[in-house]
């Protein structure tokens, strides 16, 4: 069934049952309905327990999600990133996601505590988003903190941006992935096409450096500890900043699409 | 010395109305009465060195508070440039506002090459939003400003805007701020359908294996949510982290951040029984979702249905 606010998608989606309306509303009526079969079936018993008669399946869905986390394991250094932008990131922060392997990663394998802390460009996958738009989630949240991260190819997009941050004040943590390239494209065309590559390999400035010639912070990681400390670091600063964290392109044993694309391995 | 209201002015005091306190901003020469109406009214302007920029911060102020994100550039190229960002908020269903301007009003349509003129620009803006309007005179302004808050967050919440010529930005306005301004108009949710939610209660009373995959239509349904996730004892899954996980407790599955269009669920159903998984998507994993449905749509099970 589907609940939705947006009457069309009920038309694409085709469910057996579609409820237009807002979630709160339906779902909340879902449930109460719910409760009202159950205390029908179990003779009238009005007051439903949580779990009307289901058993508890805590246990089974934990061990199926520590399950899951063990198999996306292979996926490597990029889990361990992220891990240490968790670990570092307060509670009530925001996570800006980008085109990226670690952004990849993190669709996945990025906890996330609350709605709207996972900022997303969502279907159109639009690479350079990721820094401009996380200088709006910090205009609207400046007591928050906020981690943006970026491929180098994404992040150039909008390093200019690192002007406004200053002037602006917006300490948005900029974590940026360097691998000189446009890693994604370079690994698709070496794999399709007998080891080759064309257009995707990247020039870049020292990233801290030319952060701290914008005025904002700069540091330089090489290992998901060092990230950790730096992250800290950066945000307890409350700075504009940006943390380059070295990174060698393929070195990943898998890549993260084989957990996002059914069929991965079968594309041409 | 008084000033005479513009349509500029207008439009700051329907902002006003509409309770914004922020525009991301890069003004330039059509727009000019916009930014000096809005320096004066208290409103914080914040600026880019491009204007994909703002149109992003403008989508990230939007997905992060929820609240509807505005923001201004210049006609044509201007326009253009933050047309990534527009696109972006339209996918992800964001409520964005743009302002624009456009060519003087009677060079439109002339193609006599005025600065900053698109073929169509109308037209353009109106590929990339759910709703936009042209203000051709200065007893439009409140109105359409009303209109294009009320359509980026009216049903589907997507980017709206509006563009005003050269000219009629800067001219007097017939009714100050103020008198004879349009309110900002309420939205309004469904009626609920009380049959089909008693249909769907009664396929999810029998449905042995149910899951719960929510979309950004539910960021603010986490409670409900986690009521529906006890009652139903069914796991709560999402696209790119809607993060209900904390608050689904006792089930509080989460087996991925974010689930590939249907085949996500499909990958997550594989590990029980695929043929009896069930689906309860909750206010609207987006179109990739409609795509993936039929893309991935497994040929041996996988998108059973509750």
């Amino acid at each position: 069934m589907l609940i939705d606010i947006d009457q069309e998608q009920a038309v694409r989606l085709e469910p057996d049952v579609a409820v237009v309306a807002d979630a709160r509303e339906a779902a909340a009526a879902l449930a109460g309905e719910l409760d009202r079969s159950a205390g029908t079936s179990a003779g009238g018993k009005a007051e439903a327990g949580p779990q009307i008669g289901r058993p508890d399946r805590s246990a089974e869905f934990r061990a199926l999600k520590e399950e899951m986390a063990r198999e996306v394991r292979d996926v490597g250094d990029d889990l361990d990133y992220l891990a240490a932008i968790r670990a570092a990131l307060p509670a009530d922060g925001f996570f800006v996601e980008e085109i990226c392997q670690a952004g990849f990663a993190s669709y996945f394998g990025f906890d996330v505590h609350a709605p709207r802390q996972f900022i997303t460009c969502g279907y159109q996958g639009t690479l350079g988003f990721g820094y401009p738009t996380s200088l709006g989630v910090k205009a609207a949240f400046p007591e928050r903190p906020v981690v943006s991260i970026a491929g180098d190819g994404g992040f150039g997009f909008g390093i200019g941006e690192l002007a406004a941050a200053v002037q602006y004040d917006l300490g948005v943590v900029a974590v940026v992935f360097n691998n000189n390239a446009f890693g994604n494209v370079l690994l698709d065309q070496q794999r399709l096409y007998a080891g080759r590559d064309v257009g995707a390999r990247l020039h870049n400035p020292d990233f801290a450096a030319a952060a701290e010639a914008f005025g904002a912070a700069g540091y330089c990681v090489r290992s998901p500890e060092a990230l950790e400390v730096a992250l800290t670091k950066a945000l307890a600063d409350r700075r504009p900043a940006v943390i380059e964290v070295k990174t060698t392109i393929g070195a990943a044993a898998a890549t993260p699409w084989k957990y996002l694309m059914p069929g991965w391995k079968s594309q041409p | 010395m008084t000033r005479t209201a513009t349509t500029a002015d207008v439009i700051v005091r329907s902002l006003i109305d509409h309770g914004v306190d922020t525009v991301f901003g890069l003004p330039g020469v059509q727009t000019y009465p916009l930014f000096d109406a809005m320096s004066r009214s208290g409103i914080r302007i914040i600026g880019a060195r491009h204007e994909q920029t703002v149109a992003y911060m403008a989508f990230g102020y939007a997905q992060a508070t929820g609240r509807t994100g505005v923001y201004s550039v210049v006609p044509g190229p201007g326009f253009l440039n933050s047309s990534a960002a527009l696109i972006s908020a339209y996918g992800a269903s964001a409520p964005v506002v743009c302002l624009t301007g456009e060519i003087p009003s009677k060079f439109i349509g002339r193609g006599l090459g005025h600065l900053h003129e698109l073929p169509d620009q109308l037209a353009t803006i109106r590929s990339l939003t759910k709703w936009a309007a042209t203000v051709e005179h200065p007893g439009q302004a409140s109105e359409l400003t009303a209109q294009a808050f009320y359509h980026a967050r009216q049903g589907r919440p997507r980017p709206t805007a509006i563009a005003v010529p050269w000219d009629v930005l800067a001219a007097p306005a017939p009714a100050p701020a103020g008198a004879g301004a349009v309110r900002p108009i309420p939205v309004r949710t469904p009626e609920l359908d009380h049959a089909a939610v008693a249909r769907a209660a009664r396929l999810l009373a029998g449905a042995s294996n149910p899951m719960i995959m929510v979309g950004g239509g539910a960021r603010d349904a986490a409670a409900q949510v986690r009521e529906l996730s006890r009652r139903l004892q069914a796991p709560v899954v999402s696209f790119r982290g809607a993060g209900h996980r904390r608050r689904c407790r006792p089930v509080r599955l989460h087996l991925r951040r974010r689930l590939p269009a249907l085949g996500g669920h499909r990958r997550a159903a594989r590990h029980r029984d695929p043929a009896r998984a069930c689906l309860v998507p909750l206010a609207g994993p987006a179109r990739r979702a409609a795509d993936g449905a039929h893309r991935h749509r497994p040929g041996a099970g996988g998108q059973a249905r509750a």
